[in-house]
């Protein structure tokens, strides 16, 4: 694991967006419950790292995550950067009311932003594409991912049973 | 034959997820799941690429059984273990499950080196130990935080 290859535009763009995104995080009011944020940020960072070290990496290596193919500090960063969107996502579920009819309208309006948000990222030198991987493949990753995301916190959110008592679920 | 033999325990461990008695909540599952999931995958990375200790096959299927035992089976085995564990009260009892777990997840290492999906550059069985037990000891202490903080 090396820090970084140069220090340039792509790290200081990842840390622009830590403090925004992070400073949105502890700034905004807490809509949801602990149990919520803490597993939206987890999730956030696991399915970055999923498509990163599946599709980004080893033998498929569809893109290189900043300077090199190596496991560089800053990559953890993106992946810790990423983590913040899943946080969002189940935020604004909330602050829009969000609900079965208009979760599709919900999930096309965040495609929309990730799309926006990798077009910068590519611009920054943030990820490179190679081997016939284009930036619209990367609509199936954020349909996939915002779609479990979407329909888990509809099916859970309002399951407030918390079977410390053993009880078995769906009983 | 090997990417059968992990896609047919991976279906194994879904099935006995599906029907064990639970202790856990879906919340704490999923947590679990993805606590796994994140360190397992990071480890694997730097133990193979960055270090080179371990080495993975370059053949497509195997590849995929490859990403099938360390994206869903293995943090599938983790899943149950942790359900296990706060199902028992006593020590011995918790340790005995970790200590099934263990062995469970060397077992797995065999069948991954049996059919060549791995293959040992610098690398042992012991060593492979000392990370799972590392990763089950991560787990348990992290699901304690995220139980306390929600």
């Amino acid at each position: 694991m090396i820090l970084w290859e140069h220090f340039d535009r792509n790290e200081w763009y990842i840390m622009a967006m830590l403090i925004l995104t992070y400073g949105a995080v502890l700034l905004l009011p807490k809509r949801v419950e602990a149990k919520w944020r803490i597993l939206a940020l987890v999730w956030g960072f696991a399915s970055s790292t999923f498509f990163d070290f599946t599709i980004g990496g080893g033998l498929i290596d569809f893109y290189v995550v900043n300077d090199s193919d190596r496991y560089e500090l800053t990559d953890l960063l993106v992946y810790i950067l990423f983590a913040t969107f899943a946080y969002f996502f189940i935020y604004f579920y909330e602050v829009l009311k969000i609900g079965k009819k208009t979760l599709v309208y919900y999930i096309v309006g965040w495609t929309i932003v990730a799309f926006a948000m990798q077009w910068v990222s590519e611009w920054m030198r943030l990820t490179d594409y190679q081997r016939g991987y284009k930036m619209e493949y990367n609509i199936v990753v954020f349909l996939v991912i915002q779609t479990i995301t979407g329909l888990y916190y509809n099916r859970f959110r309002s399951d407030r049973s918390r079977r410390y008592d053993g009880a078995p679920y769906g009983q | 034959m090997g990417f059968v033999l992990i896609f047919v325990l991976t279906w194994l461990a879904v099935f006995i997820i599906y029907g064990m008695y639970k202790k856990l909540s879906v919340l704490e599952n999923t947590f679990v799941y993805l606590v796994v999931l994140t360190l397992g995958i990071n480890i694997a990375w730097i133990v193979a690429e960055e270090l080179k200790l371990i080495s993975i096959t370059k053949d497509g299927l195997l590849f995929t059984g490859y990403v099938l035992h360390r994206s869903v089976l293995i943090p599938f085995i983790y899943v149950i273990l942790m359900n296990l564990v706060f199902r028992f009260q006593s020590v011995a009892g918790r340790l005995l499950c970790a200590g099934g777990a263990l062995v469970l997840l060397l077992a797995l290492d065999g069948v991954m080196l049996a059919y060549e999906v791995i293959r040992y550059l610098k690398w042992n069985l012991w060593l492979e130990a000392i990370e799972i037990v590392a990763l089950q000891l991560a787990t348990y202490l992290l699901l304690r935080l995220y139980r306390k903080a929600a």
